[in-house]
């Protein structure tokens, strides 16, 4: 059953790479231009940091590992859930009727008929940026240091997917998302670039509590920095992201059934 | 330009039917800005002046530009092009007896005009309330920088403009649109920070393209850090950008238009 | 045992209405008002095994509603559908592994990719056992013709091509109904022909129950040998072909060519239903006059240059149907 699913997978999501590839130069442009971005948005950074030097006690080199840490699970989920950023098109173009019929699961369907390679170029820059911003921020390698950050790149990946996949299931009700997703999932990226204690508390309890991306990066930092700056938080949140990902997988989840069911009986 | 206008209000009405969207959208920027202006805030701790920005200086430099940036995120006339390219609809707007780079320009400006007013303006007010926000030093200069805004839309919706006419030839343009817009665009209009505090080799770069006609030039007009001759100076960079974007836009779409009566599309 | 029980079928529709106007616009934003559009309304039928079954209405009338419950896209608002003893909207899955649907507005194919790749997609997610996906694409191809371009993108495809590839996509798990909605929509005379050819075959050598939805009456004529009729949601007539002719078909139309235009034409028992220059259509009741007996009352008033008279065409008999209703 699961060596089923899994071979499925592989095979839609092959097919949708294929169908990529017969535009090349799309193909090639379009991870180009991420990567360029990427860069150029660290060297923003980079020039903003030079000149200030810190960040609320943040020195240079934790703040871009707070940010590579965020980007890593951002471009992970980019890879994965890449068709929810428009999945209105489902639904305004009728498509969702087409996945009903066929006997898997819709959701599962929906996400694997489209494995967005391209992202596997941020995918790598966040990788290459991390590693830098790991190194400079003085951590040393241990076992488990590396099962922590294996934890909460996975972790924080899931916690991503999940808002996207909440923010995609509106649509279900509300017809249209456009950009809405995309927008969310970028500010919510962005907001955990940067330490969470220069937010005033209402942004801080909003990133903790309601979108929960302070445990994609700042919370699991607290552990990897030894910073203990938990902002009256219990000490316990630098080790919450995987419970918090399992939250909102069930979540998001069970959200998704509810705007499937409605869509079930609207029909739109 | 009575039957321009037409396009202008229907693209405004069709957006009002979407009010969930419109909220949300709205909680959403304001997010974002609120990220930007406590980043700065916490930056600025300690210091009273950098690259001659004060505090207020900088937030009304940040809240202006992150509002005029909107603009980038809600135009995406180049990837519905695309998709009248696909489907072939095209055709028939290529068809009609009106000129379609106005008709694409009047009804993204009905799409924008109602974003200006019900997520923008809406935005700033709420920052400019809520941060102490600076006005521009005069009403001549409040003129110039809506002159300015202008400009800069119009030469954003014409980079778009011909990214989308590329769809003829490329029938996938999400690769140039993301190249552009999200990595050139972003990078060089300034609206992460003011271009003063680029680090030499980027201004240099950011000086030849127009991508800082669209968002830094107005802003800086409001902040004041633009003035006299210098204002003089962006305005006509951004008429000129105007006039040679409007220009290559008319020139590939009537290779465009060529291309689809030659071969069929 | 049928094989499809409808029992008090409806479904229901809030549809939100837009205030028209620029300020009607502007507090559509704040709050809205609905309507309930009943697409369908209290249905009723059972199909058989094997039956080949029209299903036909005016736009709107609410046959790919009906379609979309069939399939379990749709769950009822209220009543009971059983179809091969699963309640499709629960059971959606087992339910799609058995049946197949062909939507003629959009295709079920990857778009980008070759045919013959959309093929072995569903050949995994429907897990067709290889000696079978090998046999009925045989089947398939030599049947339908797609050798030649089953390696063509579907992007490329003419919708005639498209559409055949289409069946074949719906029909390679071996399902045991198959739901066509609009299968012949923009197919030219021959491409249609060979659709209904297609679907004629099928029925008949793989017991296929076949229901379809078209606006083509011929489609309905050369294939289906039972009618369902649905207006305004509710079904109006339901049963064989023929049948309807009988029933609704009394009415001939005797055309006639007159030697000149008469202001005022008088003839009794008989509608003028149109007029064109010299030309008259006349449509009367079988039962209550004679041809014979219409021509005499013509010739004794009028100059005649020439006349004939057409039996009812399924087209007319329909067409009367949806504009005035079953009588
Ligand atoms: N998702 C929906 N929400 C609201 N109303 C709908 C929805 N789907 C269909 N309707 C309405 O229900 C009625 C029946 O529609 P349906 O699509 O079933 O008609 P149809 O018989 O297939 O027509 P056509 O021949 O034009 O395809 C129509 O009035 C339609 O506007
Ligand atoms: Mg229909």
């Amino acid at each position: 059953m699961v060596r089923r699913y899994i071979k499925l997978y592989f095979l839609l999501a092959g097919a949708y790479v294929r169908s990529r590839l017969q535009y090349r130069l799309s193909f090639g442009l379009m991870c180009f231009g991420i990567v360029i971005s990427e860069i150029c948005l660290l060297g923003l950074l980079g020039a903003l940091l030079a000149k200030f030097r810190t960040v609320n006690g943040w020195t240079w080199a934790e703040v871009v590992f707070l940010y590579g840490l965020g980007n890593l699970a951002y471009s992970f989920m980019r890879i994965l859930g890449s068709q929810l950023d428009d999945f209105d098109r489902y639904i305004i173009r009728g498509e969702l009727d087409g996945v009903l019929i066929k006997p898997v699961p819709p959701l599962f369907y929906i996400l694997a008929n489209r494995v967005e390679l391209i992202h596997v170029s941020r995918a790598l820059t966040s990788v290459a940026i991390f590693v830098v911003a790991f190194h400079l921020s003085g951590i040393r390698w241990t076992l488990d240091v590396a099962l922590f950050t294996l934890t909460t790149i996975l972790s924080g990946t899931l916690i991503m997917f999940t808002l996207m996949l909440i923010s995609a299931t509106v649509a279900l009700w509300t017809t249209k998302s456009g950009k809405l997703t995309d927008l969310l999932i970028s500010a919510t990226k962005e907001a955990t670039a940067f330490p969470i204690s220069i937010y005033p508390l209402a942004v801080r309890l909003l990133l903790t509590f309601v979108l929960p991306v302070a445990f994609v990066t700042y919370y699991p930092a607290q552990q990897l920095l030894q910073k203990g700056e938990f902002l009256g938080m219990p000490e316990l949140f630098q080790f919450g992201a995987p419970v918090v990902a399992l939250v909102m997988l069930c979540v998001s989840y069970l959200f998704w059934c509810s705007g499937l069911r409605r869509y079930h009986s609207t029909g739109s | 330009m009575k039957k321009y206008l037409t396009f202008t209000l229907k693209a405004f009405q069709r957006t009002l039917t979407y009010r969930f969207e419109l909220w949300m959208e709205l909680f959403i920027n304001v997010l974002f800005m609120l990220v930007y202006v406590y980043l700065w805030k916490a930056l600025y701790t300690g210091r009273t002046s950098v690259e001659g920005y004060d505090l207020n200086g900088i937030l009304t430099y940040i809240v202006v530009s992150q509002t005029l940036l909107t603009f980038t995120f809600t135009l995406r006339i180049s990837r519905i092009i695309e998709e009248k390219v696909r489907t072939g609809e095209v055709v028939t707007d290529l068809m009609k007896p009106i000129d379609f780079q106005l008709m694409t320009l009047a009804t993204a400006a009905g799409t924008s005009s109602h974003t200006a007013l019900f997520n923008m303006l809406p935005k700033f007010l709420l920052f400019y309330g809520a941060f102490g926000l600076s006005l521009p030093p005069s009403p001549l200069t409040v003129f110039l920088f809506f002159i300015s805004v202008v400009l800069g839309y119009i030469i954003l919706f014409s980079i778009e403009f011909i990214i989308g006419i590329f769809a003829f030839w490329l029938v996938e343009i999400r690769g140039l649109y993301a190249f552009v817009i999200w990595g050139l665009a972003m990078l060089f209009s300034g609206y992460f920070l003011p271009l003063e505090f680029y680090p030499d080799f980027l201004a240099k770069i950011a000086v030849v393209l127009p991508f800082r006609a669209i968002i830094y030039f107005p802003t800086a007009i409001y902040t004041g850090q633009l003035i006299g001759e210098s204002l003089v100076t962006a305005l006509l960079i951004q008429l000129t950008w105007v006039a040679v974007l409007v220009g290559i836009g008319r020139l590939a779409y009537r290779a465009a238009f060529r291309k689809l009566v030659i071969q069929g599309g | 045992m049928p094989i499809i029980t409808v029992e008090h079928l409806s479904k229901h529709f809030k549809v939100y209405r837009r205030r028209t106007g620029f300020w009607g616009n502007l507090s559509s934003t704040v709050s809205r008002k609905h309507d309930i559009i009943k697409a369908v309304d209290d249905v009723n039928f059972s199909l058989e095994r094997g039956e080949l079954v029209g299903y036909i209405g005016a736009n709107g009338a609410g046959k790919s509603t009906t379609i979309k419950m069939l399939t379990g896209i749709l769950v009822p608002t209220s009543g009971h559908i059983d179809v091969m003893g699963l309640t499709p909207y629960r059971q959606r899955k087992e339910n799609t592994r058995r049946i197949g649907v062909v939507f003629g507005q959009r295709t079920q194919l990857w778009w980008d990719l070759p045919v013959i790749d959309s093929f072995e997609l569903l050949k995994h997610i429907y897990e067709i056992p290889q000696n079978l996906y090998k046999q009925n694409l045989e089947f398939f191809s030599e049947m339908l013709q797609l050798q030649p371009f089953l390696s063509t993108p579907v992007r490329r495809l003419s919708l005639g091509q498209r559409m055949r590839c289409d069946l074949t996509a719906a029909l390679l798990h071996n399902p045991e109904i198959l739901y066509l909605d609009e299968p012949t929509i923009g197919l030219d005379v021959v491409a249609k022909e060979q659709v209904r050819q297609f679907l004629r075959q099928v029925n008949a050598e793989r017991q296929v129950t076949v229901i379809l939805t078209t606006h083509d009456l011929n489609d309905v004529e050369k294939v289906c040998q039972r009618l369902i009729i649905i207006d305004n949601g509710k079904i109006i007539y339901d049963g064989g072909i023929d049948d309807l002719k009988k029933r609704y078909g009394k009415t001939r139309m005797l055309i006639v060519d007159l030697a000149q235009a008469y202001s005022d034409i008088q003839l009794e028992g008989v509608d003028l239903t149109r007029r064109d220059g010299n030309r008259i259509w006349l449509a009367f009741d079988r039962d209550t006059i004679s041809a014979s007996e219409v021509i005499a009352q013509l010739t004794a008033r009028y100059e005649i240059q020439d006349l004939t008279i057409s039996e009812p065409e399924i087209e007319e008999i329909v067409r009367r149907i949806y504009e005035l209703g079953v009588h």
